[in-house]
């Protein structure tokens, strides 16, 4: 294009008359008509191309996240699978008064359900888990006591059935998170 | 006793008195606790061979114990005395002791 518009300014500034020029000044429009379509195009290009490069960088991170979800997920139900395995050992060893090593059964258990919590947010069975928590966190505390006066009077039946309870819905959220 | 322990155990007889909070029964007989946001409360007796003993506690979220008051019965001060008072107001109401009365006398009348 440019070329031929110095040709013409040339032919112009000279003062004569060249017969190639109405040649040369339509070959110039040709040029310029076929170009301003091609320059959308060109646009149109760029701009899907972009949206390509940006929806393709999204499906990456999106693919990250579930990855680090999934990755969580599977951390969660390993520790949830160690914390079912504790929690069988504790009846025998409530039974045999080893009272220390059932808090300690416990303190893993409350740990668990403390992630739990934090994992529900204000969702689901909050209020239930909260209430169970706290209910391990006297336990625990009464256990260690009676470890070291075992004049203290507990309620035995009520641990078990504790224990029991917890395990429960370790295996529940376990299912919920291997369903996942 | 600090005056704010005071304060808190004097609100607590308050609203247990009114029926306005609901303490719990645990694994340990004479022992009970109220749950709050994030924070538990103990009251419990305690016989122990020297004599009895009230004792209040403040717990934080994992159960360990932040601050605590212990009086034994034989003290006779005004301490003892509210730590008594709140005691026997959260034994009733964890066991709905009043709530059974009620329905009982309802019955009988």
């Amino acid at each position: 294009m440019i070329l031929l518009d110095i040709l013409l300014d040339t032919i112009a500034q000279s003062g004569q008359t060249s017969p190639i020029a109405p040649i040369v000044s339509d070959i110039a429009n040709w040029i310029t008509i076929i170009a301003f379509p091609l320059t959308i195009l060109g646009l149109l290009l760029t701009y899907f191309q972009s949206r390509k490069s940006k929806s393709a960088a999204e499906a990456a991170k999106e693919s990250a996240q579930q990855t680090s979800a999934k990755m969580e997920s599977f951390q969660s139900i390993a520790n949830l699978s160690k914390n079912i395995e504790i929690l069988k050992t504790s009846p025998k060893l409530l039974a045999d008064e080893h009272w220390w090593e059932v808090a300690a059964c416990l303190r893993d258990a409350r740990d668990q359900l403390i992630a739990l919590i934090a994992k529900e947010g204000e969702h689901g069975q909050i209020r239930e888990l909260k209430d169970l928590k706290n209910k391990v966190n006297i336990d625990i505390r009464n256990l260690r006591h009676k470890s070291y006066d075992d004049t203290i009077e507990l309620h035995i039946d009520e641990i078990f059935d504790r224990i029991e309870e917890i395990s429960e819905i370790f295996v529940v959220k376990q299912t919920e998170l291997k369903n996942m | 006793m600090h005056s704010k322990n005071e304060a808190l155990i004097n609100r607590l007889i308050e609203k247990t008195d009114a029926g306005e909070l609901n303490w719990e029964t645990t694994s340990r007989s004479m022992q009970f606790t109220l749950s709050m946001a994030s924070n538990q409360l103990i009251i419990e007796r305690i016989s122990a061979p020297s004599g009895i003993k009230y004792k209040f506690a403040i717990l934080n979220e994992e159960g360990g114990e932040i601050d605590s008051l212990t009086k034994s019965a034989s003290a006779a001060d005004h301490d003892l005395s509210l730590l008594r008072n709140l005691y026997e107001l959260a034994r009733r109401n964890a066991n709905h002791i009043d709530t059974t009365i009620d329905n009982l006398l309802n019955e009988l009348s």
